[in-house]
């Protein structure tokens, strides 16, 4: 099993969550701690998946000092787990942590995909903790047109298909395959054999070893809490209670107008998971007047592990904290 | 110049023998060549119309029976080999509960198979545009007839031209509703095959869900109350205590 490539260590332990606190590389930049929120779909080893794809070994290189929970895998005992329990429970108690480690009131959030989400629940109702806020690849707006998942689920009977239990990992896997099935089921398989065409030269073998560490991502995909599922489909997909500044966690409105610090939002221009409106409409939601977009000609997954994204996604990051 | 312009890609395909999609490569592969030696032999001048209709017909019938992941599942399958209690007849006596429970599992499963059937009607849909939209492709640029190139540049149009046409029917309104209809009749047929089980294993005096469910509720809910209760002593403990009066 794949855990990431980078020396860590862990620093808290909450249930079956782990906080993960990575050994520097670099000179420190001076920076508040970077805390990645990952989100609960997948495993968060894809923000270190291999030294020359390595998110998280591009931040250290900058001199950041950084930290990954790691939620761990749900089983039929987290059934009733809530969106409150992961964000003013879990969330909240890897902040506390970290503050009290660093003896610091604030520190920057790193919200990735469904963590990115997570991560603006968490910053609207907790202001005072966060510093500066990164989301990437993050859904606002969850009606966008191009937003096919959206339109899947809108008539589906949340309740009925959560049922008091989990939701498998195996049916999630299947359905973002469905997104695309030619291409997911099909096509990569047929290029990747292309690929191989009389190979035994240590670059085809190389490729074949990094492709089947994403394949090993991809379909590593840990069942969802039931409860936190069910109210994650129905208030932000089929409700879109975000956009609409209706959203309550824990008897708490989420209003991200009170998200009034500095804010970087890193969107996927070939996005096909969150389009890119679904992200960009971020832009007009939050009271911040600092607040930066930028795009990358880069699809979902690429904006983690592409040579390009390695290259200027870090970069991207500590630049911009590095005048914050 | 290969002397065999199809080695090189059977080649490859030949090499990994467990890939998932070996055999539809081979049947790929038969369905291009066919289509190319068509092309390469007719009259110059003679548009390779016939050829490539032929072509996208049989790429539509190969990918037929893959349909998305989601329509069907082997539990599924497997359970669709009970007896068919809906034409049983109607229920008296000590057994009436058992087969009305049984009936409404068995109505729940022919109601899934319909929704299956409105998806997969929808997903043959999307082969047909996508066989069009192949066959005009072919018709306004024939591909280079020679090597393992042309072949996996037929492969990627095919494949284009799937996903494409998919797309459209994936983000329409009846799609949207048979799948929403199909994950519904799952939930629900799997509802009522819980509820047999639950009944099963009140037999032998085994723990059900929803027993375990009720008790994972108490212990939240304890949980709960005592992370109250450290609160109010910690808030309690910050206090500064009054000093008393003289």
């Amino acid at each position: 099993m794949n855990d990431g490539c980078t020396a860590r260590d862990l620093v808290w332990r909450s249930g079956k969550l782990a906080l993960y606190r990575y050994r520097p590389i670099a000179r420190p930049a001076g920076s508040a701690p970077v805390l990645i929120v990952y989100a609960l779909v997948n495993r968060p080893h894809m923000m270190d998946l291999q030294p020359d794809r390595s998110l998280i070994r591009g931040l250290l290189s900058s001199g950041l000092d950084v930290y990954l929970i790691d939620w761990g895998y749900p089983d039929g005992a987290d059934r009733f787990t809530t969106l409150a329990d992961y964000i003013e429970g879990r969330i909240d108690g890897c902040v506390q942590w970290i503050l009290s480690a660093h003896a610091a009131k604030q520190l920057t959030l790193l919200g990735v995909c469904q963590g990115g989400v997570l991560s603006l629940c968490y910053s609207a109702l907790h202001p005072e903790h966060v510093r500066n806020l990164i989301t990437m690849v993050t859904p606002v707006d969850f009606r966008t047109p191009a937003d096919l998942l959206s339109k899947w689920v809108d008539g589906i009977d949340i309740d009925a298909f959560v049922a008091d239990g989990n939701v498998s990992g195996d049916a999630l896997n299947a359905l973002f395959v469905s997104l695309m099935p030619f291409r997911l089921a099909q096509q990569k398989y047929v290029h990747l054999l292309a690929s191989l065409t009389g190979t035994a030269t240590p670059a085809a073998q190389e490729a074949l070893r990094d492709f089947m560490r994403v394949e090993e991502w991809i379909f590593d995909s840990p069942d969802q809490a039931g409860a936190a599922f069910g109210e994650f489909v129905r208030w932000f997909y089929q409700e879109n209670r975000l956009l609409q500044n209706r959203l309550e966690i824990a008897g708490r409105r989420v209003d991200l107008r009170d998200l009034r610090m500095p804010i970087l939002n890193l969107i996927g221009k070939r996005d096909h998971l969150v389009p890119p409106a679904a992200s960009a409409a971020l832009k007009n939601l939050v009271g911040s007047d600092d607040y930066t977009a930028i795009e990358f000609d880069l699809g979902h997954i690429g904006m983690y592990i592409s040579a390009r994204a390695q290259r200027e996604v870090p970069a991207a990051i500590a630049g911009w904290l590095a005048s914050r | 110049m290969d002397t065999n312009p199809w080695q090189p890609w059977s080649a490859f395909t030949a090499a990994a023998p467990s890939a998932p999609p070996q055999d539809l490569i081979d049947r790929f592969n038969r369905l291009a060549r066919t289509y190319v030696d068509a092309v390469t032999t007719s009259t110059p001048g003679t548009p390779p119309g016939d050829a490539a209709q032929v072509f996208g017909d049989a790429l539509r019938d190969l990918f037929a029976p893959m349909q998305p992941p989601l329509t069907g599942t082997r539990a599924m399958d497997a359970a669709s080999d009970r007896p068919d209690f809906l034409s049983a007849p109607p229920a008296f006596g000590a057994g009436r509960e058992h087969q009305l429970r049984a009936q409404r599992q068995a109505a729940a499963w022919q109601r899934l198979e319909e929704a299956q059937r409105r998806l997969q009607r929808l997903w043959l849909d999307a082969l047909r545009d996508a066989g069009e939209a192949f066959v005009a492709r072919l018709k306004d640029h024939p591909p280079p007839a020679e090597g393992a190139a042309a072949m996996r540049a037929l492969y990627d149009t095919w494949i284009d031209c799937a996903e494409d046409a998919y797309s459209r029917i994936a983000h329409g309104a009846p799609f949207c509703k048979a799948f929403a209809d199909s994950v519904n009749a799952a939930s629900h047929w799997r509802r009522e095959l819980q509820v047999i089980a639950r009944h099963a294993a009140a037999l032998p005096d085994l723990p059900t869900r929803a027993e375990l469910n009720s008790l994972h509720q108490q212990l939240r809910s304890t949980e709960e109350r005592l992370r109250l209760v450290e609160a109010e002593l910690r808030a309690a403990k910050a206090k500064p205590r009054r000093r008393k009066s003289p």
